[in-house]
């Protein structure tokens, strides 16, 4: 409306030659008192100390080429284990001509992620992709329908973890936004249930209900109806990972200003559709983050499946290290393990931080 | 535009004997009430006397205990809600548009969701009422990018949208910088021109007299007194009314 329009030439603030700042940061973060200049100087020289002998012993020293234990040297790593079982690794006992179905999986997987990250996507494409997802894996890696059927005693290492995190943690959110909704139910039936439900969840841990799943699951079936093992712990991680998530989604929904449901209400919109037009598209938008850290999580949380006979990287990895071909190379193995979390949980914790920031940016 | 053509003659609003309880707080008492087709009607009163709540009960925001609302005919019971707020515009003193949607989604998302209106109609329609409020240029923008006043008047673009035979208005202008409170009751009074059925609940006196056919006012719950502005403001027949002009006129709500 108003008019006023007054031009403020542009000024910038002072500004320091880089090696003046150089020399500033220096100070100030490593050098601010006494104490601390002590601090620093021990911290570098350990780290002077034992970089050098770890490089050493990781990776200058190391043993890449080979076939046997013989070729090994004694004094540093020696990561024949890993590379000689890289496909045990990766692909566990699945069939050999069948692996390009694994490599599938996996690409479909990674493409989740890589479609969440553009922004102006089509909502409906990317939901669309997101519902196949798990069908879509689930049909690769099992098979049926044309496709040769695998058993899941040949499912092993990596094709377990992430098979098993990303089927679910796709069908745990929608889940767990129904078990929040039903938590704020006005209905008390609905509101109890949930609340028992959520409740109970969160205060068992997700290694007894893995075993309840194993075990007891079968005692409830009639003879001879066997329930997939794989099946049945990737319900239970379900189950498990949808009771964390409603809690993170009431958060969402309890931080909505109050203004949002009356105005909904006001125009007229009914129950669901104030939910999916107005409200859940604002609160997942917010809860993306903490849902990837979730999703974090449940990724570390499928090696738990090693307990009731699955055998995921972990279990590999052990059977490996247990291995009378591969015994006393348990550091390295277990490096290699860690190292492989370390990646996949790092990478996501990134993506989960690039959103907040995208998110931040929109909203100012 | 002729908003308001109406073929029902009785009132667009009726209550009677409406009574409301917080808990053990009673907060309406024996409310009764009834606004005309085309009528203006403009509620003030101190903090807590209630006509916020008593304008949340027309559109069933807030639920009643006691006595009857009627709107459009028909009695509230809690059923058909939605056909009923449809036809029942509101806004609020936060404006409350869904930040996740631009100017326009604000505009067209009630009407095909809720009215099963063809979107090109949507758009049309929005476009035009935006227009009315003078907020066409922003139509792409999200609420974020623009001011309070701007946003305010986008909500009642977005009321108008749903083509509501009633406006309810829950103090539109207490969120707002004193140099946009104009440009909202610019919009206002342009409505009301239009022929709008209209509830007000605002503190702007100078709004009151220049628009309102009937000034109601409240305290602790119940209506004290209810007459057109020129005798409200003249000649006040409640003590209790006249404490309260006292003290809103004397401070600064500028005379129309």
């Amino acid at each position: 409306m108003n008019e006023l329009t007054h031009v403020v030439p542009v000024r910038l603030p002072p500004q320091a030659t880089p090696s003046v700042r150089a020399w500033r940061w220096v100070r100030q973060s490593m050098f601010p008192s006494v104490g601390h200049s002590l601090l620093t100087l021990l911290v570098l020289a350990l780290l002077a100390w034992c970089i050098p002998k770890a490089l050493n012993w990781l990776v200058l020293d190391a043993t890449f080429v080979g076939s046997t234990r013989d070729a090994c040297n004694p004094h540093a790593a020696c990561w024949l284990p890993v590379i000689e079982r890289w496909n045990l690794f990766v692909y566990g006992f699945y069939p050999e001509a069948q692996r390009w179905r694994v490599n599938l999986a996996f690409l479909l997987a990674v493409g989740a992620f890589v479609l969440l990250f553009f922004k102006r996507l089509d909502r409906r494409a990317l939901l669309a992709y997101l519902v196949m997802l798990p069908l879509l894996m689930w049909w690769l890696l099992k098979g049926g329908a044309g496709l040769p059927g695998v058993s899941s005693t040949q499912f092993a290492g990596m094709t377990v973890t992430v098979m098993l995190g990303t089927i679910g943690m796709i069908f745990a959110l929608p889940l767990g936004i129904l078990l929040a909704l039903g938590r704020r139910s006005k209905k008390p039936v609905i509101r109890l249930l949930c609340v028992l439900y959520i409740e109970l969840v969160r205060s068992v841990p997700v290694i007894s209900l893995l075993f309840m799943a194993s075990l007891m699951i079968q005692l409830f079936l009639p003879p001879g109806v066997a329930f997939d093992i794989l099946l049945r712990v990737q319900v239970v991680l379900i189950l498990f990972t949808a009771a964390y998530m409603a809690e993170t989604v009431r958060g969402g929904l309890q931080s909505l200003p109050k203004g949002q449901y009356e105005a909904a209400q006001a125009l007229g919109f009914g129950y669901w559709k104030t939910m999916g037009h107005i409200i859940l598209p604002q609160v997942l938008r917010q809860t993306i983050p903490p849902l990837l850290t979730q999703f974090i999580g449940l990724f570390k949380e499928t090696t738990l499946v090693m307990v009731v006979g699955v055998l995921d990287i972990v279990g590999i990895a052990s059977s490996t290290a247990a291995s009378a071909e591969w015994a006393g190379h348990d550091h390295e193995i277990y490096i290699f393990l860690a190292l492989y979390f370390f990646i996949i949980c790092f990478a996501l914790s990134r993506y989960a931080r690039h959103l907040e920031n995208n998110l931040e940016h929109d909203r100012s | 535009m002729s908003i308001a053509n109406h073929t029902d003659s009785g009132p667009i609003v009726r209550i009677e004997n409406l009574n409301k309880w917080y808990g053990q707080t009673h907060v309406l008492r024996d409310i009764s009430l009834s606004v005309a087709a085309g009528e203006k009607l403009v509620i003030c009163g101190p903090s807590g006397s209630g006509k916020s709540t008593l304008i949340r009960c027309i559109n069933q925001l807030e639920q009643h205990q006691q006595g009857t609302i009627e709107v459009l005919g028909q009695a509230l019971d809690g059923k058909r809600l939605e056909q009923l707020r449809r036809q029942v515009g509101m806004c609020f003193q936060s404006f409350n548009l869904f930040p996740h949607l631009t100017v326009l989604k604000n505009c067209t998302l009630p009407q095909t969701a809720n009215l099963g209106v063809p979107v090109d109609e949507a758009i049309e329609r929005a476009l035009q009422l935006l227009d009315k409020v003078k907020m066409r240029d922003h139509a792409n923008k999200y609420p974020s990018q623009l001011s309070g006043g701007q946003q305010q008047r986008i909500a009642i673009a977005r009321a108008l949208c749903m083509q509501p035979r009633i406006m309810l208005f829950d103090e539109p202008t207490s969120a707002l910088d004193p140099e946009m409170i104009a440009e909202v009751l610019e919009v206002m009074t342009g409505l009301a021109e239009d022929g709008m059925t209209m509830i007000c609940v605002t503190h702007e006196m100078g709004f009151a007299r220049k628009v309102a056919d009937r000034v109601v006012f409240m305290d602790g719950g119940e209506i004290i007194e209810q007459a057109p502005p020129s005798e409200f403001f003249h000649a006040p027949q409640s003590p209790r009314t006249q404490r309260f002009l006292n003290q809103i006129l004397n401070h600064g709500a500028q005379p129309a």
